[in-house]
């Protein structure tokens, strides 16, 4: 087994402060710990899409955040090509890769192009390589326009293919991504999604991809760790949780009349062309989308089932 | 490593240039500003000097050396080091993790990461104050001059590295921190012949103003090699302490979430 990353009972606990009443305590405080992350353990192989996924405050973030060295974790222990992330910060640095999506790594009021040199001397890589890689890298996420733009006048969508492209100029072996589409439109997740994927095989990047988007590790991973609580939950390939959770679809449509339809269909027993036609039998569509059931209901159903 | 490491200085350097030069004007406006508002800020003790002649032996000569060392201090420490005053806001935004993940020294990256180019006008102050105090003839005093301005460029940052460190201690301590650095530039701005008694052990301790108004001051004037020492013992300790405080800070960082760019 060719394992990159291997994650062995993995804790963190966080002690938040519980406010107290009364002018009198000021210098007494009370703390809860919160286990944000409670003994997880799983192993990743060389050039594996896997998607982290799990309900806001699960520990997805902070899962990710103790791989890329950034907390300690309270007991533990997790390996990176056989190196301890937190203890060998510098010496991974340039292994790994991250994108936050809620964060960014371009400085805000320079060009997008000085952004991704000074990275390029952060990470000390010689001028011509740094130049062909940059080049690179902007003709595949097509971003060529966007360059000489500072950070600050960039859409949401484009400033998130600029963070990978920032990402992936030191060409890591492993790439965390955390919440890349949060906040796009559909159109922009969709670009991101498949850039992602297509970067990534290119390169035989190992990729641990965090959302609470079902698309996007549909769209993008091979196999899905799902956390709850700190827990984990499920470790499966895409496949069968698509065949096991995700069979079920959520249509809604809007009649011209201003009537709204809700439909449940379970594609193993219904194919949603089918759904589709009967529902266009006599009714004028305006609008319809088609859902995934969310995290929650998937996480619900698993330990339904786990029960 | 360390060519390699002043290479990466002048390049964020060169970009923190390009950001303040975002607006041109801006920019030249902010630098004359900050140069007339020390000036006239020296010129009200001239003014006082000119009658009185001295404060407690300190004479005018004494004042333009003592405000050029400390704007042109300030000035390095602003232009090329500021970052050390954005660290709790870092920590609050969850951008710090931009330079924990960072290949490079992760104080390095946050020393470097702010700059105001209006700081230019304290080092502008500084050369121009030095000249009027007359010590510019002798190429040995003008070689102190620099030494000592570098000195006292490192008590600024290790000063405010230390205060701003809190943050990783205890939330909501920045303006703590911002209140002390502020009492430790108001005291280093007075002649260090005003303070006596329990003022002058606050001096020398809590607020150690003294390190950069009163030591560099009579190293120059009257050279004598226990004050150099003392002031390179203290300026060692200082920043040792702030550089292992910072580090400590570092491994009890919990996150931040807030959205933001650099």
């Amino acid at each position: 087994m060719n394992n990159i990353i291997e994650i062995n009972n993995l804790s963190k606990k966080f002690k938040i402060k519980k406010p107290k009443k009364g002018l009198f305590n000021l210098f007494s405080a009370e703390y809860k710990t919160v286990n944000a992350v409670n003994n997880i353990s799983f192993n990743i192989q060389k050039g594996e899409r896997v998607a982290f996924i799990g309900p806001n405050g699960a520990g997805k973030s902070t899962t990710i955040k103790m791989l890329s060295s950034i907390l300690h974790p309270t007991s533990g222990d997790a390996k990176i090509f056989g190196l301890t992330p937190w203890e060998n910060r510098q010496a991974l640095a340039h292994e790994i890769g991250t994108v936050f999506g809620q964060r960014s790594q371009l400085w805000y009021n320079l060009p997008v192009k000085d952004s991704f040199y000074l990275i390029g001397k952060i990470y000390n890589i010689d001028e011509v390589k740094l130049k062909r890689r940059v080049s690179k890298l902007v003709n595949l996420f097509e971003i060529r326009d966007l360059l000489n733009h500072p950070t600050k006048s960039l859409s949401l969508g484009q400033r998130m293919r600029c963070e990978i492209v920032a990402s992936f100029i030191h060409n890591p072996k492993v790439l965390f991504l955390d919440e890349p589409t949060i906040g796009l439109d559909i159109t922009a997740k969709a670009i991101i999604r498949e850039l992602i994927k297509k970067q990534t095989l290119e390169e035989e990047t190992t990729l641990l991809l965090t959302s609470h988007d079902t698309d996007d590790m549909e769209k993008v991973c091979d196999r899905v760790i799902i956390i709850n609580k700190g827990k984990l939950i499920l470790d499966n390939s895409i496949n069968h949780l698509k065949e096991k959770y995700l069979n079920k679809k959520y249509i809604r449509a809007t009649l011209d009349n201003g009537e709204k339809i809700s439909k449940e269909v379970n594609t193993q027993k219904m194919p949603i062309q089918k759904v589709l036609e009967d529902l266009l039998k006599g009714n004028n569509i305006i609008d319809f989308t088609i859902e995934n059931p969310p995290m929650e209901e998937i996480i619900k159903e698993i330990y339904n089932q786990d029960v | 490593m360390a060519v390699s490491n002043l290479n990466l200085f002048w390049s964020i350097q060169r970009n923190n240039f390009k950001s303040a030069f975002a607006s041109k004007s801006d920019a030249f406006m902010n630098f004359f500003l900050m140069l007339l508002n020390n000036l006239l800020f020296v010129f009200m003790w001239w003014a006082l000097l000119e009658n009185r002649g001295s404060i407690n032996g300190w004479t005018m000569q004494h004042l333009y050396l003592m405000h050029g060392i400390n704007n042109f201090g300030f000035g390095i420490y602003a232009v090329f080091f500021r970052g050390c005053e954005a660290i709790p806001q870092y920590i609050e935004n969850g951008s710090l993790e931009n330079y924990i993940t960072s290949p490079r020294n992760s104080l390095f990256l946050v020393l470097t990461s702010e700059s105001t180019f209006a700081n230019w006008g304290d080092i502008a102050t500084g050369i121009i104050l030095f000249i009027c105090s007359g010590y510019y003839t002798d190429l040995q005093n003008i070689f102190t001059f620099l030494v000592l301005t570098m000195i006292v460029s490192v008590i600024f940052v290790a000063f405010r590295l230390a205060l701003s460190t809190l943050s990783f201690y205890k939330n909501d301590i920045d303006r703590f921190g911002h209140n002390i650095f502020m009492s430790f530039l108001i005291f280093s701005s007075q002649p260090a012949s005003v303070f006596g008694g329990w003022y002058k052990v606050i001096y020398l301790t809590i607020i150690p103003a003294g390190f950069i108004s009163l030591f560099p001051v009579e190293i120059i004037t009257d050279f004598k090699w226990v004050n150099l020492a003392i002031l390179l013992s203290f300026t060692t300790a200082l920043s040792s302490f702030a550089i292992w405080f910072f580090y400590r800070g570092l491994k009890r960082y919990s996150s931040g979430n807030k959205f933001g760019v650099r």
